[in-house]
């Protein structure tokens, strides 16, 4: 589904990508772990045309989309969880979620009842203001916005990140529900332990360059990865 | 002075004076706060547009004769158009940069571009329409009087206009497709790009709203003062004034900051004289930036 070969991405004189290329297969779960700094948000923004990359290609569906804006890539069916989940934050949370249907417009209704069986507390809170919610339910809010496109690859930048342990449980465990009901996702994650535990297949990212790649129960079990991420 | 010797009739009409001209001055903080929040473009030639439209309107209706209605909607469309041309010539060179680039880009090449337009405007109007650069137009209005205070037909027009102009872009904002990315955009750039909103879109649409707006307030300022050329870079720091009293991107802060500048324009220049008009705004805005500087009806920034 989505082929990424040669990427290269610098920012000014600084190299943030080396060479990358690694692959997202229809209704895989593949997660890109490493260290903070690796570049990890650089290769999802770069996926959908946030940043320009200096070299490579990234196909998705069959189709090239480097040279396309963002818009362009949101419309082949690609959508980002951002990592701090730039949500609006004056706006309600139903407000938010429309939004994010921009693309899908005609099955606005349907889906957004589709994320608020999905995050019943989305519902209850529809006419709050997003800026007002917990992190947790800021992150349910930036989900559901992704899932508003209906899109074919959803991306998910650190969504772990800042929760509660119990959110986080719960969080992985949708992630898991919308894989199982055939959605391809793509989870870049600093959290180690769950993303591994989730993922059919990983990735492991340092200093711009994959150095390791397996199934994720492969690499979970792995003595230099459990040395370097896990501290056993 | 006869602070206390003033007429009650008297009060109200300067009072009124003040509501007219601030609705209207928080009209014109709103467009150019409602680039700034969107595209992060400041526009200092905005106050130009003003000028220019005043002056358009005066070229055809008072020296052409051209029937008021269709003289109107002459400068309406011509902004319009206008608004786009400066869109594709000074907004879409600067996409894709850091805000803080596009901010002081746009700084740059706007202030040329104000220059531009007074230099323009005073050698043409000069040389082939008067040799006194002045615009205004009058219209031939009966006044309505209200308990003894009197209100000039043209006065009644302007606040009409800034009326309906403010509920127009109220309901753009909240109700259109458009205004919704519009204020999206404005809230967090990066997370409306994510969604797959057009920035180029959304900025067309707002130059050329805010242009078109911006030049048909400046028509109805020459029906209240006369402008001359070199009025642009005085309206500019007006509306940036109000924009810092109200908040970036606030419509009612737009309008209270418009409205507490008007006044204080029309009451300084009534009990102390014209020329200190600025002073009692400048002080207004050194308050607020000293005590509330996200503006009063703004939001702090993260």
């Amino acid at each position: 589904m989505l082929e990424v070969s040669g990427l290269s991405v610098a920012y000014g004189d600084l190299r943030a990508l080396w060479d990358l290329s690694f692959r997202v297969g229809e209704g895989e779960l593949v997660a890109i772990i490493g260290p903070n700094g690796a570049g990890k948000t650089t290769t999802v923004k770069a996926i959908l045309g946030l940043l320009r990359a200096e070299a490579g290609r990234v196909s998705f569906r069959g189709r090239q989309i480097e040279r396309l804006p963002p818009h362009a890539r949101v419309r082949e069916g690609l959508a980002l969880v951002p990592e701090g989940r730039h949500l609006f934050p004056f706006m309600t949370v139903s407000e938010n979620l429309a939004l994010g249907a921009l693309t899908a417009h005609d099955h606005r209704a349907a889906s957004l009842q589709e994320v608020y069986d999905l995050f019943p507390v989305l519902g209850e809170r529809r006419r709050q203001l997003a800026g007002t919610l917990s992190g947790g339910e800021q992150q349910m809010v930036a989900i559901g916005r992704a899932l508003m496109s209906r899109p074919r690859l959803l991306m998910l930048d650190e969504p772990s990140l800042g929760l509660a342990p119990i959110a986080i449980d719960a969080l992985y465990q949708r992630i898991a529900d919308l894989n199982t009901q055939g959605l391809t996702i793509l989870l870049v994650e600093q959290y180690v332990f769950g993303a591994l535990s989730l993922a059919h297949r990983a990735y492991v990212l340092e200093v711009g360059r994959i150095v390791r790649e397996g199934p994720g129960r492969a690499l979970l079990a792995d003595d230099d990865i459990r040395r370097a991420y896990l501290a056993i | 002075m006869p602070l206390l010797a003033i007429s009650l009739p008297t009060l109200v009409e300067l009072l009124a004076g003040g509501l007219t001209l601030g609705g209207l001055y928080g009209l014109i903080a709103f467009t150019l706060s409602l680039a700034l929040a969107t595209t992060h473009i400041l526009n200092v030639a905005h106050g130009g547009f003003l000028v220019l439209g005043g002056a358009m309107g005066t070229l055809l209706i008072t020296f052409l004769k051209m029937d008021p209605f269709l003289g109107v909607a002459i400068v309406l469309g011509t902004f319009l158009l206008v608004g786009l041309l400066f869109e594709r010539a000074f907004v879409e060179p600067l996409m894709g940069r850091t805000p803080h680039e596009i901010l002081i880009g746009s700084i740059v090449t706007t202030f040329g571009f104000a220059l531009a337009i007074e230099a323009f405007l005073g050698f043409y109007w000069a040389r082939h329409v008067s040799p006194q650069p002045s615009f205004s137009l009058t219209l031939s209005l009966p006044p309505l009087v209200i308990l003894g205070a009197t209100f000039s037909g043209s006065r009644l027009i302007i606040l009409s206009f800034a009326i309906a102009a403010t509920i127009l872009f109220h309901l753009f904002l909240t109700r259109t497709r458009t205004g919704q990315e519009a204020r999206a955009l404005s809230q967090d750039f990066e997370g409306a790009l994510i969604l797959g909103i057009n920035p180029r879109r959304i900025s067309r649409a707002i130059f050329a709203l805010g242009t078109m707006a911006t030049a048909a307030a400046g028509l109805l300022l020459v029906l209240a003062a006369p402008l001359d050329p070199f009025d642009g870079l005085r309206l500019t720091l007006i509306a940036l004034t109000i924009l810092v009293i109200g908040g970036v991107g606030s419509l009612p802060g737009a309008l209270l900051g418009g409205i507490l500048v008007g006044e204080a324009e029309v009451l300084t220049a009534f009990f102390i004289g014209p020329a200190w008009s600025p002073v009692l705004y400048l002080a207004v805005l050194f308050a607020v930036l000293l005590l509330r500087p996200e503006g009063l009806l703004g939001v702090r920034s993260h």
